[in-house]
């Protein structure tokens, strides 16, 4: 055994001779990094190398390592010298020479082909998760990294790694064909991954897109695929839902977003002309494709009679290679596909006559009667014939809808009338019906319109956990009685509700990386109010600027003999630290709502707002404090504070991260304490925000009016206090009463609840400005 | 001082949406001031410059910002050559010797500013200069129009009750479709359809108002983008350049926008 020795060169000297290669690899990569990291001699880069060296590295891995510092040096920094050395210290524990050195070469491959540097950590973080649990699989999956690199995203490329290996724990075999790309499993994986990246990256600009041709929103949900689904689905429109799976037809990156932007649009244009969905009774599933196909050329018309610059980009993705006069071969696949171009292209000229019965059909009921939708189920049925007379067989099972943007088709039909027992249930009705079913399960439209009985219904509930302790008494606050007329001290008690801060990284740390433009924008925001807020006093005995019409006064003075005002200065101020916010975020039950077409529930959209406009308080340099509140009935209103008015901001994110929807919304209470906690504070104005979901409501109150007065009431308070006051409602049900509440120019309403991290900004920078 | 240079020698093209120039002619008769409402860009200067070359009466406009003062309206003690002069402003002028004065977003200027016009808009019709102590009485040929956009929803700029009702108000909006296809052909010199394009991807952008876009593109944008497009620029660029680049910085918008474009040429 080793010696621990601290001086390497020492013991590499020792060991191979002052003048071997490996003590001369030794001392240059040493001097390099020195150089352009400054990593000194006695560093941890040092003391890894030992462990390395103890751990059994020979000279080769050794070189190899030294040879790969030497080149990520160029493109990173001293942290990631320390995180390949740990990452190579552990592959080297786990394998041979053979694997480690395979580790390094991929690892200095990425380095020089001036990959990103985290693709390259990420690389080996992955290889020593492959030498814990799959070594075997080490030099497949190294063969096919950048492939993997180039198609997901780094953290994307761990989980699909993660994924085989929890696959197949005890096989070899399986796992070597996993990494090997040769599984269709891995492959489905991969789809998997590389949709969901690439559709989360567009959605936002293809909802503005759709609104902005439209004006509508559409509802566009992601849809988790099989992971046994090799092939590429089609879109769904279901309702008016919009259904995107994970498994979308997949583009190269750069093509991905033109993809999504021709889905959607053609899934738009049905929202926008479909206006009835054909009834299905009677329709073979060859005739339900037929239809489809017709009614899917029909509104792309009507969309590009109004866009005209639809069609072009629509007709890009026929894949149908018009060659004049060739025959077109008998198949299903190659008929639909033909049709599908010919009525979509004008000018297309083909020498099939089945093709041009369609095209003149179609053309001829276009012209007469564009909006009559029922032009495709009888045009459908006469194609549909001549197929049959062809005895050209119809496979539901193997059908997709061509061209790939286009949706599956089956959102046009009402399967509710399909009950003829005479009709057998086609492939494609089962599992439309599939659909349909989860579809009530999950339709989100239906939760809204409930949204307000079962608010109140919540409210009435006791919630289980009554035996939990009650928190620390804050204070006693009076309440105002709506039906006596006046104020009933001491009435309700409002007490700390403790939270117990989540270490990062948290949920809140992960969805704020996604929202690192708003967080630029922010950023500048406060960059500007920084600048911008200062305060301008004219006429001032001292200051840097002279007060022109004061100067002029003292001149005219002069002349006209009379003693002038020597205040002939304007003095600017900076206002910086003027202005304290007191934000307050309701987190009653109904907040833990996800909102229709959101992702996120109502309190955490407050939540990753919140931790945002923190962010932006900090670099403006603003005084704030942020409390959020739920109630149990008037003796246990629960307060939990976020950041007091006194703590810096360090916690806030952990805190943030703590908060769970519950309980009722006792809104005056709640403000009455923040109230007072904020006229404390020194600065020149006060603001409070609030974030609240409904109307106020509480377990012991049968009428709401009650609690809605007693708000109004402590806002009319706190305002005589010179307190600013605003709201910002989430969702359209609390719009009027925060109206009521606040006053409708205090209001400020989202169209859409993802618009809050923005907006939340924006307003108090714009209050403030 | 005359008020020759602010006499309207041709006719400003303006396309009348409805009855605002009769209208504006009967409440001119009455010498009621005239509030103009409406997104910036959509022809509420225009319409001031047509109306006062119509009535033949001189027009002195003023662009209200930020650091404007009531002196910058109505005027200061200056020194020239060693002697103190009283300089009217540009509403004094127009108020002494009988113009139209259009003061265009006046919620940007301060409040201050907006107290001066209070005693020009009911039956004393005369500014109070502070400094000099003087009373003008308007001359009856003056008159007042103001602008105001109510797009920029502000807490803190907003027009005083107190001054809002004073005025009678006109309500514009952007042209439709057809007569903005025109004003654009007859502004930016290019063809019908062209600018039935351009109007086109307007109103697409102006969809996303309140919702992605503080406004949506103007008139006014839509003429610079036909400007560029009849200097060889293509359609697609010049409106990157005229609109979308200007409106938004936000990314996902912008390529929402420039998809929209796509889809409208
Ligand atoms: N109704 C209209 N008639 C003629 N030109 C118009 C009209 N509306 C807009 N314009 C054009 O749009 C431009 C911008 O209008 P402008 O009057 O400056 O807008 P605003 O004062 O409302 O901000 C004008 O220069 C003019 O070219
Ligand atoms: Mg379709």
């Amino acid at each position: 055994m080793f010696q621990r020795k601290l001086d390497l060169e020492e013991l590499l000297t020792d060991r191979f001779g002052s003048q071997s290669f490996i003590v001369k690899e030794y001392k240059s990569t040493r001097t390099l990094l020195a150089q352009l990291a400054g990593i000194g001699p006695s560093e941890n880069w040092e003391r890894a190398i030992i462990r390395l060296y103890e751990a059994n590295a020979g000279p080769d891995v050794l070189t190899a390592l030294w040879a790969l510092h030497r080149t990520a040096i160029r493109a990173s920094q001293k942290t990631d010298i320390e995180a390949i050395t740990k990452s190579i210290h552990e592959i080297c524990l786990s394998v041979g020479t053979r694997s480690t050195i395979i580790a390094i070469r991929a690892g200095e491959t990425f380095f020089q082909n001036n990959v990103h540097r985290a693709h390259a950590l990420c690389l080996l973080e992955g290889i020593v998760a492959l030498a814990r649990n799959a070594p075997e699989s080490i030099p497949a999956f190294v063969k096919r990294s950048p492939n993997l690199y180039q198609r997901l995203e780094p953290d994307d490329v761990s989980r699909w790694l993660i994924d085989g290996i929890n696959l197949y724990p005890d096989s070899k075999q399986s796992r070597l064909a996993y990494f090997s790309l040769s599984d269709p499993k891995s492959l489905s994986q991969l789809a998997h991954y590389e949709g969901r990246g690439q559709f989360s990256r567009h959605e936002a600009h293809l909802k503005h897109l759709v609104r902005c041709l439209w004006k509508t929103d559409v509802n566009l949900q992601k849809e988790q695929a099989e992971i046994t689904a090799a092939s590429a689905e089609r879109l769904k429109i279901r309702g008016n839902i919009v259904l995107v799976p994970s498994t979308v037809p997949r583009r190269h990156k750069h093509n991905q977003g033109a993809y999504f932007e021709a889905a959607i649009l053609h899934a738009a244009a049905h929202n926008r002309f479909t206006k009835n969905r054909f009834p299905i009774r009677g329709m073979k599933p060859m005739q339900i494709a037929l239809t489809s196909l017709i009614e899917d050329a029909r509104v792309e018309r009507l969309a590009a009679q109004e866009y005209p610059g639809l069609a072009q980009m629509w007709l890009r993705f026929h894949t149908v290679e018009p060659t004049a006069g060739a025959p077109v071969a008998r198949t299903i696949h190659s008929l639909f596909t033909t049709l599908a171009l010919g009525l979509s292209d004008p000018a297309f000229q083909c020498s099939d006559s089945w093709i041009r019965k369609g095209q003149r059909l179609f053309d001829a009921a276009f012209s007469s009667a564009p909006q009559d939708q029922f032009m495709a189920e009888r045009i459908a049925r006469i194609l549909g014939n001549d197929l049959g007379q062809m005895r050209i067989p119809f496979d539901p099972k193997s059908y997709a809808v061509e061209p790939d943007y286009r949706d599956d088709g089956l959102g046009l039909f009402d399967f509710d009338e399909a009950d003829n027992p005479d009709q057998p249930p086609s492939e494609i009705f089962l599992d439309a019906a599939k659909m349909d079913r989860k579809e009530d399960v999950e339709d989100p439209v239906q939760n809204e319109d409930d949204q307000d009985v079962e608010g109140s219904e919540r409210a009435r509930k006791k919630p289980t956990s009554q035996d939990e302790e009650l928190g620390v008494v804050l204070g006693l606050y009076p309440e105002w009685n709506e039906v006596l007329q006046r104020d009933q001290n001491e009435f309700v008690t409002v007490r700390e509700k403790s939270l117990t801060p989540r270490p990062s990284p948290n949920w809140l740390t992960e969805k704020l990386s996604h929202h690192a433009g708003t967080a630029a924008r922010i950023e500048v925001l406060a960059r500007n109010a920084q600048f911008g807020r200062y305060e301008t006093t004219g006429r001032a005995l001292e200051g840097d600027i002279i007060d022109m019409d004061a100067a002029n006064d003292v001149v005219i003075a002069l002349q006209q003999g009379t003693s002038p005002d020597p205040r002939i200065y304007v003095r600017q101020k900076r206002a910086k630290n003027d202005v304290t916010l007191g934000l307050l975020i309701d987190m009653s039950q109904s907040t833990g709502d996800i909102p229709q077409g959101g992702q996120e529930t109502i309190l955490q959209m407050a939540v990753i707002s919140t931790a945002l406009l923190v962010e932006g308080l900090s670099a403006a340099g603003d005084a704030f404090g942020v409390f959020a509140f739920s109630s149990n009935g008037k003796d246990d209103v629960q307060l939990a504070s976020i950041k007091s008015f006194e703590e810096d901001g360090a916690q806030v994110q952990g805190r943030l991260a703590d908060l769970t929807p519950g309980l009722s919304t006792r809104l005056g209470s709640a403000l009455r304490f923040l109230s007072n906690a904020l006229q404390k504070q020194k600065t020149r104005r006060k603001i409070i925000i609030v974030l609240t979901d409904g109307e106020p409501s509480d377990i012991d109150m049968e009428d709401p009016r009650h609690l809605m007065e007693d708000a109004r009431r402590a806002i009319a308070l706190s305002r005589a206090k010179g307190l600013d006051l605003f709201c910002i409602p989430l969702g359209r049900s609390a719009h009027k009463s925060a109206a009521t509440i606040f006053g409708k120019r205090n209001t400020f309403p989202l169209e859409r609840i993802e618009d809050l991290p923005s907006r939340l900004s924006a307003l108090y920078f714009k209050v403030t400005g | 001082m005359s008020l020759q240079q602010f006499t309207i020698d041709a006719e400003p093209f303006y396309a009348p949406a409805a009855n605002e120039v009769d209208y504006f002619q009967a409440a001119y008769e009455e010498r009621v001031p005239i509030l103009l409402k409406g997104p910036t860009g959509c022809g509420k200067t225009r319409f001031v410059e047509h109306m006062a070359w119509r009535m033949k009466r001189p027009l002195i406009s003023v662009s209200c910002h930020d650091d404007m003062t009531a002196a910058d309206l109505v005027g200061r003690y200056l020194l020239e050559g060693g002697e103190t002069v009283w300089k009217d402003g540009p509403l004094t002028q127009a108020v002494r010797e009988g113009a139209i004065c259009y003061l265009d977003e006046i919620v940007e200027a301060r409040q201050d500013t907006t107290v001066v016009i209070h005693p020009l808009t009911d039956d004393r019709r005369a500014l109070h200069l502070e400094k000099k102590n003087e009373l003008v009485a308007a001359h009856p040929d003056f008159f007042l129009v103001i602008s105001y956009n109510p797009g920029y929803q502000s807490v803190v700029k907003d027009l005083k009750e107190s001054t809002k009702q004073r005025f009678a108000a006109l309500d514009f909006a952007h042209a439709d479709p057809e007569l903005e296809t025109k004003i654009v052909v007859r502004e930016a010199g290019v063809s019908a359809d062209i600018a039935a394009q351009l109007v086109r991807i307007a109103t697409a952008s102006r969809n996303l108002s309140n919702n992605g876009l503080e406004e949506g593109a103007s008139t006014r944008t839509l003429i610079r983008a036909g400007k560029l497009i009849s200097r060889g620029i293509p359609v697609a660029d010049a409106c990157d350049m005229a609109i979308i680049v200007p409106l938004t910085d936000d990314a996902h918008v912008r390529t929402a926008l420039r998809s929209a474009v796509v889809a409208c040429i």
